[in-house]
């Protein structure tokens, strides 16, 4: 995996990110069904009214470019809200590396935060599937849990096939435990 | 007692003053249209103000993609995606004004 693009998340000296956990795409899905909706109620409004209001129909129609004019602007306004919605989706994530989790939670646009968690201070990590869908689609809750003195859980909602997210990091940190005791030899 | 001081004096009570009624009912028959040159002038403020709403947001999604995005192929297809909606929807709204 090429860590030159990695730069922001200031890895250390031979430290890779092994992968990236998102949420799952029904997450984004369920936002575009919204938005789809907020697209097309103006246009059946328009054609509700022309059919059942024939009256105000007629205006409408005599002024179409007047309101075509506003449509376009609100589908703007719904285009780049898509964008933000998608950017907010994206960027919130976890960057597995071999030696940390780090936890990227895109909370607001411009509201960001980045914890990290070593391998080392992990105690436990649960799984949630809850329910059907969740069951079918693949995705889950994961909290993973610290043995630090603040005790701060990591935890993430409908991630991605969360029983592969825990084998990575179980697996890694076990690669810490063994590595920290040949070195203790 | 008598009766008639209980009568309500109804009279008609019109939608709207009468100094409106020919700005309603022009817009009722199709016929009203601002002043072409002002209309003009109000949708092309209401553009520019929007466009400027816009620029700013576009530049801060920009900033977030190239700074957060890790240079991931979807983050590429976004830019594209957003950018040349958007410029085909200006150049859709600038041709109605």
């Amino acid at each position: 995996m090429d860590d030159s693009k990695y730069t922001s998340l200031h890895l250390g000296s031979g430290e890779h990110v092994i992968f990236e956990v998102r949420r799952h795409w029904i997450v984004f899905v369920t936002n575009m069904v919204g938005f789809l909706f907020l697209i097309i109620f103006p246009l059946a409004l328009y054609v509700g009214v022309r059919i059942f209001l024939p009256v105000i129909g007629d205006v409408l129609a005599q002024h179409f470019s007047l309101v075509s004019f506003f449509y376009l602007l609100w589908f703007l306004a719904m285009w780049i809200n898509f964008f933000l919605v998608w950017t907010k989706y994206f960027l919130d994530v976890w960057y597995v590396t071999g030696q940390r989790i780090i936890d990227v939670d895109q909370k607001r646009i411009f509201y960001r935060t980045v914890s990290n968690l070593r391998f080392d201070k992990i105690q436990d990590i649960t799984i949630e599937i809850p329910g059907v869908l969740a069951t079918f689609l693949n995705y889950g809750n994961i909290r993973v849990q610290t043995a630090s003195e603040d005790n701060i859980d990591f935890y993430m909602t409908t991630v991605r096939n969360p029983n592969h997210v825990k084998e990575v990091i179980f697996s890694q940190h076990n690669n810490q435990d063994t590595k920290g005791s040949s070195r203790s030899l | 007692m008598n009766d008639s001081n209980f009568q309500i004096d109804w009279q008609e009570v019109p939608l709207y003053p009468d100094s409106f009624k020919p700005f309603f009912d022009s817009f009722l028959n199709g016929s009203f249209h601002l002043p072409a040159g002002l209309e003009h002038n109000i949708l092309l403020i209401i553009f520019v103000v929007f466009s400027a709403g816009y620029a700013i947001v576009s530049a801060i999604l920009f900033y977030h993609w190239y700074m957060y995005g890790m240079r991931n192929p979807l983050v590429y297809l976004a830019e594209i995606v957003f950018s040349v909606v958007s410029a085909l929807l200006f150049a859709l709204v600038f041709y109605l004004i």
